[in-house]
């Protein structure tokens, strides 16, 4: 503000026209139709239903745009396991092996695959398949994906699920032969997170998103970080045109933004819609909710390392002082459904018919009492962050705490934000913790091999019987046998008790319903590979 | 000419050293806050499900495995580089950089809405003062009050469901064209407009009693003249003083406004490295941050001897 503005006389009647005219231009700019479409077309439905179909499909048309709360941080896929970059990647990139929507390894850029022996596996790829620059893929750039995952430098999360590689070899370009040190059954599950990069890319991960060429049906167009990632279709992939132009991902974090978003007919397709707004998405008609069983369990795990959770007694004893369906009815109704095992039942390995421990307070209280503490004892309870939403430890590990407290247990609740919480829960700093895990590969090794056994200290119990079971799982390449050690550790999980299970969850995904041909996984990613509109 | 001139440089360069040792000691502050923090960044960065040895593999990469002199020694190297570092959540990218591409998208925000919110501060503040006591002024009292109660978590969702979702008038969410901006920008200013309107209002009501208003008076100033010269000047000192202030509290408040309407900007990723003990971006975002309110603080400062020559630069 300059001095001379205070120097000029300024009549009461300007400053009050200046008003009306500031006041006006927000109005008409209030009124106005949006400058700009946000994204997809404003009143998509209604154009996508009146244009005539055509017999012949003249290439790919429309968009379809996708929400994913979580922030996109990386899109190179080798590098962890996080869902929203699963999702957004597997348009541009494939798999060797494809996992289906409900959790069956089946070919993708690899035609097909044998174990030769317990150490040895071969895959013979697909021919002519070609990244979108036009760069061959064949078994070299098999060869350097892995090897990349298994660099030190590059840093990969999926570096553990390789521990047993000893090496890659290729024959010839269609051929690629991996050895392990020990045997690895859980190879065609890690070869459906497996995703074969373009070979220019280099092994640090800050130079990635420069280089986003896959092989898969979208080719990248453009990121703009927190906002939007953009793709467009590829008319060279090997299974065809897809039948959509254009795909966008956007972030939206916040659940009531996401949800309006959806009902303006400004976005497509969202992932985790609650239950208590269902009825009103649903209501117009325009909108479909799926809900989907995914590979994801949440527990309530007892620290078998401290007192008095060493006692299987007290573990016992928690396990049938709370009320399983108290919980599925009024808490996690539509958010997931009761659960019967550590792992869901889409993921291979889950145990059908273990009996659940039954509602019994007094039983819970004579157990107590055989262990020593006929008045209970007091303890804590952590991870019970997320009130509403898609967990909701929050609110169930409320039910919990009272159902113990009438057993004479007294927990006492402790919040922590997320840094913390992440320390102590994989520095067993906890009596009594709320936690799920998704396991990514489908594969019970996964959901686990990776939390129950003695080297990975995750629960603070662990055994030799069921870390022997484990182990064979993981190394078995022979799947009934891993079937069969998986049902003998999830047997002795049960009887010992060192984790209460809750619920096995579902994804609830709106898709408004000019979108056709999509389908909700159980590995929680969003694929738009094959709609059309 | 030559010594105002030249205490005017003198007056800045002290101001300069001053702002440079603020920001400095924030610096050193967030870095020791950060490590006092329990948690640990490489536990966030291995993710929930990681074994011991990924933690210890993720921890080493970082150099956070190291004392903690020795830490804030590599910060001070790069400090005197002006290399802040690498992200440790996104992938090594710079630190500066991931805040500098997203600083457009705030600014975008702020920046209209310090504007918009001072412009019909004073308009509507000097329309209350003048109609002091009538309906209008009584309107304006309750629309400032309901401005600074309503939280804008609150607000934002509102003006989305009424404005967005059920009318269709503009689009809900994200950054595009002038459309996406209204909401967002209505929702950031409100508050800052509804303290700033009855400041002026209370401003000029005060000022309009000063023996000086009547000596102009007496000697037959028009009230238009009287207005200008003598009461907005005298009033303006408070007034700026706040709104300097206010612009710090615009960028923070931007954290919200940015996580409802989905837009890309410094706030949203500043919170996020938070939750994520992401250091050097918490510590590069700080000082951004520290910067520009010292640099407000120099206008404001500044802009004192503009308004009110009583004033001098010492």
């Amino acid at each position: 503000m300059s001095q001379k503005m205070f120097n000029q006389p300024i009549s009461r009647r300007d400053l009050l026209k200046a008003a009306a005219g500031t006041a006006g231009a927000l109005w008409a700019a209030a009124c106005a139709p949006p400058a700009v479409a946000p994204t997809a077309p404003a009143k998509p439905a209604a154009t996508a239903v009146s244009t005539p179909v055509p017999a012949v499909p003249a290439g790919p048309q429309g968009t379809v745009t996708l929400v994913h709360p979580q922030v996109i941080q990386t899109l190179d896929p080798n590098i962890g396991v996080v869902e929203v970059v699963r999702s957004v990647t597997g348009h541009m990139y494939d798999q060797i092996l494809e996992l289906t929507a409900d959790g069956k390894v089946k070919p993708m850029l690899a035609e097909s695959w044998k174990a030769i022996d317990p150490l040895t596996w071969e895959f013979k790829l697909r021919k002519g398949v070609k990244f979108h620059d036009g760069t061959p893929f064949n078994a070299e750039v098999m060869k350097f994906t892995i090897e990349r995952i298994l660099d030190t430098k590059y840093n990969s999360l999926q570096r553990t699920y390789w521990v047993a590689l000893d090496s890659v070899t290729t024959p010839d370009e269609n051929t690629c032969v991996i050895k392990t040190k020990t045997p690895m059954g859980t190879m065609p599950y890690t070869m459906a997170l497996t995703t074969p990069v373009h070979p220019s890319v280099g092994k640090d991960p800050a130079g990635f998103p420069a280089k986003l060429i896959g092989t898969g049906p979208f080719k990248f167009v453009e990121w703009i970080k927190d906002d939007k990632i953009v793709m467009e279709a590829y008319d060279g992939y090997w299974a065809g045109t897809p039948k959509v132009k254009q795909i966008i991902f956007r972030t939206i974090p916040e659940l009531s933004t996401r949800m309006s978003a959806l009902e303006a007919g400004e976005v497509d397709i969202v992932l985790e819609v609650v239950p208590e707004d269902v009825k009103r998405i649903t209501a117009k008609g325009t909108i479909d909710v799926q809900t989907v069983e995914t590979f994801r369990t949440s527990w309530l795990w007892m620290n078998g390392q401290r007192k008095p959770f060493s006692d299987v007694k007290v573990r016992q004893a928690i396990q049938y002082a709370i009320d399983l369906d108290d919980i599925a009815k009024n808490i996690i109704a539509g958010v997931g459904f009761k659960a019967r095992a550590p792992v869901a039942p889409k993921v291979f390995g889950f145990h059908p018919s273990l009996p659940p421990y039954t509602y019994d307070p007094t039983k819970a209280k004579d157990l107590l009492k055989e262990a020593g503490f006929p008045n209970g004892f007091e303890t804590t309870i952590v991870g019970l962050a997320e009130r509403g939403g898609y967990t909701r430890f929050g609110d169930a590990g409320e039910v919990v705490i009272d159902q113990l407290s009438r057993v004479g247990i007294k927990a006492k609740p402790i919040q922590e934000d997320p840094a913390t919480a992440n320390k102590n829960l994989l520095e067993l700093n906890w009596d009594m913790t709320f936690a799920g895990s998704t396991a990514v590969t489908g594969d019970a090794d996964n959901g686990m091999g990776r939390l129950y056994l003695c080297s990975a200290k995750r629960t603070g119990w662990c055994s030799d019987e069921v870390d022997k079971q484990l182990m064979i799982g993981r190394e078995s390449t022979d799947q009934d046998a891993r079937l069969k050690a998986y049902m003998a550790a999830q047997e002795i999980l049960w009887r010992e008790g060192p984790s209460y299970w809750i619920y096995h969850h579902y994804d609830t995904v709106a898709v408004n319903k000019r979108v056709k041909g999509f389908v909700g996984r159980s590995d929680r990613q969003l694929r738009a590979r094959d709609t059309s509109l | 000419m030559g010594v105002p001139q030249l205490t005017m440089i003198r007056y800045l360069a002290r101001k300069f050293l001053h702002a440079v040792l603020v920001v400095f000691g924030v610096m050193t502050l967030v870095f020791i806050i950060l490590r006092l923090l329990p948690g640990d960044p490489a536990y966030v960065l291995a993710g929930p499900i990681a074994t011991q040895e990924e933690v210890d593999v993720v921890r080493k990469a970082l150099g956070i495995d190291r004392p903690i002199y020795i830490q804030y020694a590599y910060f001070l190297r790069q400090i005197a580089t002006f290399d802040f570092g690498r992200s440790i959540y996104n992938n090594n990218v710079p630190a500066l950089d991931l805040i500098l591409e997203r600083m457009p998208a705030t600014l975008e925000l702020v920046v209209p809405a310090l504007i918009l919110s001072v412009i019909l501060a004073f308009l509507i503040g000097i329309l209350s003062a003048l109609r002091v006591g009538t309906w209008v002024d009584g309107l304006m009292a309750g629309l400032a009050l309901a401005g600074q109660a309503a939280p804008s978590f609150w607000i934002g969702p509102m003006m989305i469901i009424v404005f967005a979702r059920n009318l269709g008038w503009l689009p809900t969410f994200g950054r595009g064209g002038l459309a996406n901006l209204i909401l967002p920008i209505v929702t950031l200013s409100l508050p800052l407009f509804a303290v700033t309107m009855r400041m002026v209002r209370s401003g000029l009501l005060e000022t309009m009693d000063k023996d000086y208003v009547r000596t102009a008076r007496a000697k037959g100033v028009t009230e238009k003249l009287i207005l200008v010269r003598h009461v907005l000047r005298n009033m303006l000192i408070p007034v700026v003083t706040y709104t300097g202030l206010q612009l710090g509290h615009l960028l923070s408040g931007s954290v919200i406004v940015e996580t409802v309407f989905a837009w890309p900007g410094v706030g949203r990723l500043m919170v996020e490295s938070i939750t994520n003990r992401d250091y050097t971006v918490v510590q590069v975002s700080v000082v951004v941050f520290a910067s520009l309110f010292v640099f407000i603080n120099m206008i404001v400062d500044m802009l004192y001897v503009v308004i009110d020559p009583r004033v001098e630069l010492a």
